[in-house]
């Protein structure tokens, strides 16, 4: 299990976005973290196939992100995604595991479990109109989970969570690791120093580190904070 | 296959959970609907005088229609016809107030009516002349051709008019055909209805993904750069065909179930007397109405599309309704003669009789196509180049900004 990011860049007239990053991630956690504009969301849009890159490649196992093939194993959860708000829980969950490809009867068993995963089971046949941040962006894990991906790019996902969740919802992904590539881009930093077996950093479009982070290291979010100033962090570190 | 039908389904349900398809489905059947009556309101002066109210006027009148309904237009009918007519004093200033023409005319007013349409003359130049069958056959000839030139037509068309012509029956026996001539009537009114109502039921079926920003989710799964955008242009077509349907059963609905199903086999030349098709007023009204769901379905992939393109549900709208609205002012030349065929056969201007049933042929291999042959087959393929094109434009789109 492979995803190869190789030298990928994306430039709008006349500012570069992502600028060839290059990275070769594994089975694990992988943290994702950078100052607003850094570029990450646009990373992770190109590593999920919604934005072409102006220039490098990315693939999994030997996928490239514009195959079929490849969104198979994909599970991502945008930062600021949308939903239906006639549709209740259980039918986005069922009408995304269509679009994910997974037979009826399978996609019925799963979303019950998933529900049941992010505490939804009793709110899934109400209309997410009715839903709370909270219940909306754990209603956005479980689709993401949706066809067991083996590549899963999570972007804030903890966001609007409140800190019994957040706790929850960490392990979980700890735990999704051990069998797919998982990158989690965040702004809180002591999620990723929990959970994250390395650390990807972004500044101005480019990869500033990657490698595992560890105590010898000494403290990440004063290694984060050394890199981009307080002033860009809001303190939300 | 499975997959496809879910999602197919739940893209319906995005479409018809709206309050404002619902909203614009009702306004537009009440619009069909009391169309189907609008002939029955009000009032006809003359002379600044209520003269008979119309419902009134139809009243008397269809009670006339039935009692010649099943009589052939021969010399006795013309005969009787004449005589009722030539009763009218000549120097009656409005002759329809005439005792003569409410006692003696008026049962024989839509043969008289035919006898004008065919003769192209007025009240006294018809009666001045000698109205026999075989005047009455010669002058429809004379009246066909001077229109035929008119409007251009080629010596094959000239050709194909005349043999159809020759199959009419001879003479043409006159039933009462109210009920599918006021259903040809109103059609208008349905054909424009749609065009108005569908951009604003399906310019958000891509439009609203990408302003929701639920397209982060469609795209990036597998299924969503394909199988979904079929989906979602079936559902759309669907909904338009269906609405369309639906618009069909109540305006017909109502014109039969109110005015009579009676008629079907009266010829169309009763009712359109230039148009020299064997058609019967039942087969007419079958074929211009089946055709309103076909047109539906492609207004409503051209809406789709065009918000696809745009990437603005404003616009999306604007277009389709802009060509209503020129479709209702914008009458080309016949001299244009290919610019104006193919205006008349969009689907705005279409579903006006006078277009449906337009003596302009389609050369065709070994012949000729009429215009309703032909262009159901070009909307459907229209519907489906215009998915392709927006297919194209579906999968280049890009998430990026926000």
């Amino acid at each position: 299990m492979e995803l190869i990011i190789d030298r990928l860049s994306k430039q709008y007239q006349n500012r570069i976005a992502v600028d060839r990053v290059s990275a070769k991630l594994h089975r694990g956690v992988y943290g994702l973290l950078g100052a607003n504009g850094a570029g990450k969301t646009t990373l992770m849009r190109m590593l999920c196939g919604i934005l072409k890159p102006t220039g490098g490649t990315v693939t999994f196992d030997g996928m490239d992100v514009s195959e079929e093939g490849y969104r198979a194993v994909l599970g991502y959860l945008p930062q600021d995604f949308g939903y239906y708000p006639e549709f209740s829980g259980m039918d986005f969950l069922l009408y995304l595991a269509a679009l994910k490809g997974i037979p009826r009867p399978q996609a019925k068993r799963r979303t019950e479990e998933l529900l049941e995963l992010v505490s939804l089971q009793e709110a899934g046949r109400k209309k997410i109109k009715t839903y709370s941040g909270g219940m909306k962006q754990r209603l956005g894990i479980a689709q993401a989970l949706l066809n067991d991906p083996k590549l899963l790019v999570l972007d804030e996902p903890t966001a609007g969570l409140d800190p019994k969740e957040r706790v929850r919802f960490r392990n979980l992904i700890e735990s999704l690791g051990k069998d797919s590539i998982v990158l989690l881009s965040t702004h809180i930093v002591s999620d990723i120093e929990h959970i994250a077996d390395e650390v990807l950093m972004m500044k101005d479009g480019q990869l500033i580190f990657q490698g595992a982070w560890n105590e010898d290291r000494g403290d990440l979010e004063k290694f984060y904070l050394s890199q981009f100033g307080e002033e860009n962090t809001n303190g939300e570190l | 296959m499975g997959n496809f039908r879910t999602l197919y389904r739940y893209e319906l349900k995005k479409i018809i959970n709206r309050k404002l398809f619902w909203i614009s489905l009702a306004l537009c059947l009440l619009c069909g609907g009391s169309s189907v009556f609008s002939c029955l309101i009000g009032k006809h002066y003359v002379d600044g005088k209520v003269y008979d109210t119309y419902y009134h006027m139809y009243q008397v009148d269809r009670q006339y229609y039935k009692a010649l309904s099943g009589r052939a237009i021969d010399q006795t009918l013309l005969d009787e016809t004449m005589a009722g007519y030539r009763r009218i004093p000549r120097d009656a200033d409005r002759y329809q107030l005439t005792e003569e023409y409410l006692t003696y005319a008026r049962p024989y007013s839509e043969i008289f009516g035919w006898i004008g349409n065919n003769m192209r003359t007025n009240l006294y130049d018809t009666l001045d002349q000698e109205i026999t069958e075989e005047s009455l056959a010669s002058a429809r000839r004379e009246m066909l051709e001077a229109i035929w030139s008119r409007d251009l037509l080629s010596e094959g068309e000239k050709a194909f008019w005349r043999e159809k012509e020759g199959k009419l029956p001879n003479p043409v026996v006159y039933y009462d055909y109210f009920g599918y001539g006021q259903a040809l009537e109103v059609l208008n009114t349905a054909g424009v209805l749609l065009p108005l109502i569908l951009p604003i039921v399906l310019s958000g079926v891509f439009y609203e993904e990408h302003s929701r920003r639920t397209d982060q989710l469609t795209l990036s799964s597998r299924n969503g750069r394909r199988k979904l955008y079929w989906a979602k242009i079936l559902a759309g077509i669907t909904t338009a065909a269906g609405s369309a349907l639906l618009l069909v059963l109540v305006t017909l609905g109502l014109c039969l179930g109110y005015y009579g199903t009676a008629g079907f086999q009266a010829p169309i030349q009763l009712f359109y007397p230039s148009y020299s098709y064997p058609l019967t007023m039942g087969q007419a009204c079958l074929i211009a109405y089946g055709i309103l769901p076909v047109s539906a379905a492609l207004a409503g992939a051209f809406v789709m599309v065009l918000s696809e393109f745009l990437r603005s549900r404003v616009a999306a709208m604007s277009v389709p309704v802009g060509l209503v609205i020129a479709g209702q002012v914008l009458i080309i030349p016949a001299g244009y003669r290919a610019l104006s065929q193919i205006w008349n056969c969009l689907p705005m201007n279409y579903s006006n009789v006078w277009n449906t049933f337009d003596w302009l042929l389609i050369p065709a291999p070994g012949g000729y196509m009429t215009s309703w042959q032909l262009v159901p087959v070009c909307y459907l393929l229209g519907a489906v180049l215009l998915a392709l094109a927006g297919k194209w434009a579906y999968q280049r789109y890009q998430v990026s900004g926000r």
